[in-house]
Formats: C-alpha cells, structure tokens, sequence
C-alpha cells in the first residue's frame, strides 16, 4: 500500500497545465488489477492513490478527499459494501463518486452495491475503454455538481 | 413555330438532367462503398483496441510475475492474473513430475480445485494437449473440448525454453466473459511462458541477493 500520490503528467494531462490534476483513489487486493488501473490511469493524466483493503481505503479517503474511489469488492464483499456507507454517512466524504469494481455480477451484490451507496459498477475483468468512459462519466457528473 | 424553337433546349435540359441523375446515382453507391469501408475500419479499430487492452494488462502481469519474492508468490500472483486479466472462474495449476510421469495439481480456484488427483502426463487427453507444448483454446479445438475424460476452456503449457514444467487449465470461465479467443490464445502462450519462467526464477532470489549491487 502507498499513500503517497505519484504524480504523472502525460500529453493528454498537458504538461505545465496549471489546474490540478484529478485525484482517484483504487481499493484492490489484487496487484495486478492495482498496476493495471494505475498504470491507465496515470498514462490518462490523473492522480493516483491506492490502498489494498477497504480499511486502508476509508483512511486514505478521510485524509486525502479524492475526487472518485474506485473500489473492488471481492475480498470479503461486505467490507467493500460496509465502506462505501461509511463514506456516504460522514461530511467529508458524502460527496466523492464511488465506483464499485467486482467480478461478483450477480443481480443481489449490485442491487447491495447501490444500496451501500455506490454510483456505478465496474464489470471485472476491466475493459479499458468502459473503464475510463466510466471515470470520466462520474467525474464530469461530480464536477458539473449532479452527483 | 414556338414549340420548334423550343424543343432543342428541352431535350437538352432532359439530357443534363438524364447526366445528373446517373452521376448522383454513382455518388450514392460510391457514398455507400465509403460507409462500408468505414464501417470495416471501425471494426479493425475496435479490435486494434481491444488487442492493445490485452497487451497493457500483459504487460501489467509480467511485471507483477517478474516482482515476485519467491515461487510461491509467483504462483499466488499467476492465480490473480488468471482471475483478474483472463476472467477464469475455475482453473488448476500443475506441475509436472517426471519421475512418476505425472501433472501434480499445486494451486487453484473454483470447485476444479477440489479434484487434486494427479494427472498421467503419457496416458490422458490432458497429458497429450500438454506435451504438445501448444496453447489450446478449445473453440479453435471443439474436438479436444469435451472428450469424456476432459474438458476445459484453454489449455495452457508452462515453458522454460523447449521444456514443459507445468500446465495452467481453465476450467471456466466468468459468466461475463464468453469465450477466448485467438487474441487471447497469444497472451495465454506468452503468459505461460513468462509465468513458468518467474516461478522457477522467483525461487533463486536469495542466490540474487548475495550479488554485488550496482552503485549508479
């Protein structure tokens, strides 16, 4: 796990762009999903946080506001379910776009997902091009102030 | 009279007009052709994307392999990459045992991972497709897909060089991926013989260690 943001600027962020970048923060345990994502995202021009488990997630959450949460919730499910409600019940956190990325597609964990309070879902294996289409989606939203 | 004098330019106004339907009747299949040009583009752009997707998460997975602090992490982060990257639901991993002739099950997921009996590596379906050396993708296979002892999604060798030490099949796959196909076949045998590589590697690390660092 690594708290501290990599920052990364690629033609499309445009290098000496003076707005800030936006922030994202992945909650996976499994490596490979976490470098893969990081990887797309950075290349995308956007800021990466990461955490391994959805405890680390809240934390770096509460401290750093990201501007989307992209958070996985196979391993155990209900500590993704149970994370994204504390992130909806507290201030600071109430208004930050939560993706929900999981393998498990079956109709009762997305009904949970939104129910927990999540935006949308992510179908795993990731597609790159739904992948980013959905983060730009709930970005624009969150920014245009509709979500 | 008048009729006469105008007769030469009607038949001239029929012949333009005659001339300018046959030319927009060519645009509209030239027009026709040019979308369905595009139409195939798009599609060959699609597919260039989707490959360059698989690629990158090739690319993610050899390096998280190549990470690896010992075999058993090696094998532990080959299990993600097949669940994660591939989207294989069941799956084994073996490793082949020359001195009983034999693939031993080491690692998987699923209910497959409940069947842990070793499999002959001369006198079996699996055993043949594995010491072919060849990645088997069954819809390219549908004769080898479901002969009575075996079936499975893909078959895969492990590779050092020219020598077999392993095998990954996928059982089945996530309800969301359908099936694999010749793209995946390509990442499968590059997978295989990177994941075989960095298991084998991976073990060596402590012999690595004793080597001198190199100061920049």
């Amino acid at each position: 796990m690594s708290s501290k943001a990599t920052k990364y600027w690629s033609p499309r962020s445009g290098r000496g762009n003076l707005l800030r970048m936006n922030r994202i923060l992945i909650v996976d345990d499994s490596p490979t999903a976490l470098m893969w994502q990081q990887l797309l995202l950075r290349l995308e021009g956007y800021e990466v946080l990461d955490a391994p488990t959805a405890e680390d997630g809240l934390r770096i959450a509460r401290r750093e506001r990201p501007d989307l949460i992209v958070m996985d919730i196979a391993h155990p499910p209900m500590a993704g379910f149970t994370a994204c409600r504390l992130l909806r019940s507290e201030p600071e956190t109430m208004d930050i776009p939560i993706l929900m990325a999981t393998s498990l597609s079956d109709v009762d964990n997305v009904i949970a997902g939104f129910e927990a309070g999540c935006n949308d879902f992510l179908t795993k294996p990731l597609e790159r091009a739904e992948y980013l289409g959905r983060i730009r989606n709930q970005l624009s939203r969150h920014l245009c102030g509709a979500a | 009279m008048i009729a006469h004098t105008f007769e030469p330019a009607a038949l001239e106004l029929d012949d333009d007009l005659a001339l300018a339907l046959d030319e927009s009747d060519r645009l509209q299949v030239q027009l026709e052709h040019m979308a369905a040009a595009n139409h195939n583009l798009s599609e060959l752009l699609l597919n260039i994307d989707a490959q360059n997707d698989k690629l990158l998460k090739l690319l993610v997975a050899m390096r998280s392999l190549v990470e690896s602090s010992s075999g058993a992490v090696a094998l532990r982060r080959l299990q993600d990459i097949l669940v994660t990257v591939i989207g294989s639901a069941e799956f084994l991993i073996y490793s082949v045992d020359n001195t009983i002739g034999s693939l031993v099950p080491i690692a998987g997921a699923g209910a497959a991972f409940d069947d842990d009996a070793a499999v002959s590596l001369h006198e079996s379906t699996l055993g043949g497709m594995v010491r072919m050396g060849e990645v088997v993708v069954t819809p390219e296979h549908p004769h080898l897909a479901h002969r009575d002892d075996f079936s499975a999604a893909a078959v895969v060798p492990l590779k050092v060089l020219d020598r077999v030490v392993g095998a990954i099949v996928i059982n089945r796959l996530i309800p969301q991926r359908k099936s694999l196909g010749e793209c995946d076949r390509d990442v499968l045998g590059l997978l295989g013989a990177y994941a075989a590589s960095a298991i084998i590697t991976a073990d060596q690390r402590p012999e690595w260690n004793q080597l001198p660092v190199l100061r920049r």
